[in-house]
């Protein structure tokens, strides 16, 4: 089976729910400023076109990605059925996975500084921080 | 190798395109108004339909034809496909995606929205087929730019 987490017009918090599902970050503590700093790097230097994913690995036979579909969520999953629908994929399950969360300005703001590059030690400071605040929520949703 | 023909909707350059390409419709003149009637999926796409590959039929080098609406989402649906395909162990290079939206004209794209979006088919349907019909030599000239690349040939 191949799990895909999305949430609307980000990548970053997708990627996130994808190694707390594999474990790589823990779902008892909040990681810390390495621990996140280092998942959202890899992602900085690789930025992802849309509709593009992103292996981060496989856990129990469920191989796990991280995609971003911009704000166009129902056209992505339309493309998906419809590729099922012509039999263009494998018989194996594919799976759609999002949350519902209220992020943080300093998570927004940051991710955006970092991206840009020219306050990217600032934006990493503040995507940290608002990643951190945000973590408990992000996990419990996932929890669920 | 899978020719997709796409566009907004997939619902008028696109089909139009495609049957040029299979020659259900001649290349050599324009169609009268009545002859859309006969294109297949001619003005009939809406927006659950979007994303999707409409099979239309396989050309004589047997290349498999297809239509496809896209939004304004071009590159996100041709990744996706692609993308999936490979994943799913297929070989997203047989793939090959012909953008039809440079044809378009104020009469497609009013008569279009009408038809598709509004539903006002009685009024958009002739619109955007007299839009499509000015546009035919444009989609002639997409289609013969596809015929003349080499690594189509099957």
């Amino acid at each position: 089976m191949k799990l895909f987490y999305f949430y609307p017009k980000r990548i970053d918090l997708p990627l996130i729910a994808g190694l707390i599902h594999l474990k790589q970050l823990s779902t008892e503590k909040i990681p810390s400023f390495d621990e996140l700093e280092t998942a959202g790097q890899a992602l900085i230097k690789q930025p992802l076109a849309l509709g593009v994913p992103c292996y981060l690995g496989k856990k129990d036979l469920v191989e796990i990605y991280a995609i971003n579909f911009g704000n166009s969520i129902e056209l992505a999953k339309q493309t998906i059925a419809g590729l099922h629908e012509t039999n263009l994929l494998s018989k194996e399950e594919w799976q759609l996975v999002t949350f519902k969360l209220k992020l943080n300005w300093s998570l927004r703001i940051g991710w955006l500084l970092w991206q840009w590059g020219k306050l990217e030690a600032q934006g990493r400071k503040l995507w940290v921080k608002g990643m951190q605040q945000l973590y408990p929520s992000l996990v419990a949703v996932l929890k669920e | 190798m899978k020719i997709i023909y796409h566009c907004f909707g997939g619902a008028h350059a696109s089909p139009t395109t495609a049957a040029i390409h299979l020659k259900m419709i001649s290349n050599r003149h324009l169609p009268a108004m009545m002859d859309f009637k006969n294109i297949s999926k001619f003005d009939l796409a809406i927006g659950k339909d979007h994303g999707k590959l409409n099979y239309l039929g396989t050309d004589h080098q047997g290349n498999e034809v297809y239509i496809m609406g896209r939004e304004h989402q071009a590159v996100m649906v041709i990744n996706i496909i692609k993308e999936f395909v490979k994943l799913s162990g297929g070989n997203p290079d047989e793939y090959h995606f012909i953008n039809c939206c440079q044809s378009f004209n104020l009469l497609m794209v009013i008569g279009g929205f009408s038809s598709r979006r509004l539903g006002w088919v009685w009024f958009g349907r002739p619109l955007v087929t007299l839009g499509t019909l000015l546009a035919f030599p444009k989609l002639v000239a997409i289609v013969k730019k596809i015929w003349t690349i080499p690594h189509l040939e099957s």
